[in-house]
């Protein structure tokens, strides 16, 4: 057995990582870890998200990157048990519990270690579409840090495949939908009000419906011409 | 039902799942509060690992195996010491004899258990290291990288081997502890060859001997 402190096990041996999950070994130490790991370093990377903007965003940016990812977990962990159960992984729910914390845990890391790149590449003048790109970047490696974990608790064996896929699936859904709920994360310099959370005006999924097709040059709504607001977009530009 | 709602159960919900991590919580009163604090935000998450305790540590087959027989081996022992106290092969088979060959066979499954743990660790699966020799021969790997996997699987054969040596032995001594309490019972009651019993005895401290030896580092495994 090794007796890496959690944290460093999180990083450099999630098959010890798995084993210890599945065997429902020494679980505690090793979720209070990965919790400890999401709030710091979810909640560091959120700063420098905010930090875009500045001023309180960063506060509201660091408190609510945490929350939205630990939001995300609450609503897919029964799904994920579930979901090994029909496919023929019938874990103890505190291993799922574990496994998923760990995978969490290990991405947020990720995110902390990316954190400094994206806070220089923002002192060196990034644009705001770049900079949500950078982030979104960020995501997608600490995602695949995440997956490291699920894939090898998974295993080699039968339905590991579309298990992780299902994983994957519901995790985006939901981790999408209170990420949604939580916005603004990244607001342009030139705001001058920062609100905690926008009003919610539908849901992750219809935003990306709307949004892939005014990709497509297809806008739903259209806003009436308004002279004042037109002369005030352009004097922020 | 609005978010404001869904958060309000959430939260009372958490309240109850919170008092009760704190009352079954074990530890000292601040641990205690820690664990209930942090069951009040995340009780979906944090509840079931902080009421519930780690599995027992799982044993191994092969280790589970050689404890039955370890535990045959200590009560079958006793019996023949008992059958030979007041006879005359007492001298043969004394209670330091038959402790000594206790120690050993403890000592004999706690390596078993040791051997079964290294072997159960990532990095030691057998097939696998098998598996990556066989794909450093089919690429473009070095020569270097090639010798040092074919080290690593043999090494690997060898721990495997020397498990399935200490299993044998023990098995093999189970064998002969039981043969020499039938003939020390039999000689209680019947009469037997003092020959028969001396045979078994010196066998068995052989077998006793093999159990401490540890794998020649020259000798090839079994199995590899």
């Amino acid at each position: 057995m090794s007796t890496m402190n959690p944290v460093a096990l999180l990083l450099r041996n999630p098959r010890e990582v798995a084993r210890r999950c599945l065997e429902e070994e020494g679980l505690r130490p090793l979720a209070l870890a990965s919790l400890g790991a999401v709030a710091f370093g979810a909640a560091v990377f959120g700063g420098v998200v905010g930090s875009f903007r500045g001023g309180e965003q960063i506060v509201f940016a660091a408190t609510k990157v945490p929350v939205a990812l630990l939001g995300a977990l609450v609503i897919c962990i029964p799904a994920f048990h579930a979901i090994a159960a029909a496919l023929g992984r019938a874990w103890p729910l505190r291993s799922v519990i574990a496994l998923t914390l760990a995978a969490a845990g290990r991405a947020s890391l990720v995110l902390l270690a990316s954190a400094p790149m994206l806070w220089l590449a923002y002192d060196l003048g990034l644009g705001y579409h770049a900079s949500a790109l950078a982030a979104t970047g960020a995501y997608g490696l600490a995602g695949l840090a995440a997956l490291g974990v699920l894939i090898r608790g998974l295993g080699r064996s039968k339905h590991a495949f579309t298990t992780a896929i299902a994983f994957v699936a519901v995790f985006m859904a939901a981790a999408g939908q209170t990420g949604w709920i939580l916005r603004p994360y990244l607001v342009r310099p030139q705001s001058e009000e920062v609100p905690f959370l926008r009003e919610i005006e539908g849901g992750f999924a219809d935003a990306v419906y709307r949004s892939s097709r005014s990709t497509a040059g297809i806008y739903d709504s259209v806003q009436a011409w308004d002279p004042a607001r037109a002369s005030s977009v352009r004097a922020r530009r | 039902m609005s978010l404001v709602d869904l958060t309000v159960i959430y939260a009372v919900v958490g309240m109850g799942c919170a008092a009760v991590v704190y009352r079954r919580s074990q530890g000292s009163p601040r641990r205690r509060l820690g664990s209930a604090a942090l069951a009040l935000p995340l009780w979906p998450i944090w509840a079931p690992i902080a009421l519930l305790p780690d599995a027992a540590p799982r044993t191994h087959v092969g280790q589970r195996r050689a404890a039955d027989r370890a535990e045959r081996i200590e009560a079958e022992l006793d019996q023949a010491v008992s059958a030979a106290i007041d006879s005359p092969f007492e001298v043969l088979l004394p209670r330091r004899a038959a402790d000594r060959i206790r120690d050993e066979v403890r000592d004999a499954l706690r390596r078993i258990g040791e051997l079964e743990a290294v072997l159960e660790e990532p990095g030691f699966d057998r097939a696998r290291a098998e598996e990556r020799v066989v794909e450093l021969s089919a690429g473009q790997a070095s020569k270097r990288a090639l010798k040092t996997a074919v080290l690593h699987r043999d090494s690997v054969a060898r721990i495997e081997a020397l498990r399935d040596r200490q299993v044998r032995a023990l098995e093999e001594l189970g064998e002969l502890v039981g043969a020499l309490r039938s003939q020390l019972v039999l000689a209680r009651y019947a009469g037997s060859s003092p020959e028969g019993v001396g045979g078994i005895i010196t066998e068995m401290w052989t077998r006793v001997e093999s159990l401490s030896e540890v794998m020649d580092a020259h000798e090839q495994p079994d199995a590899a």
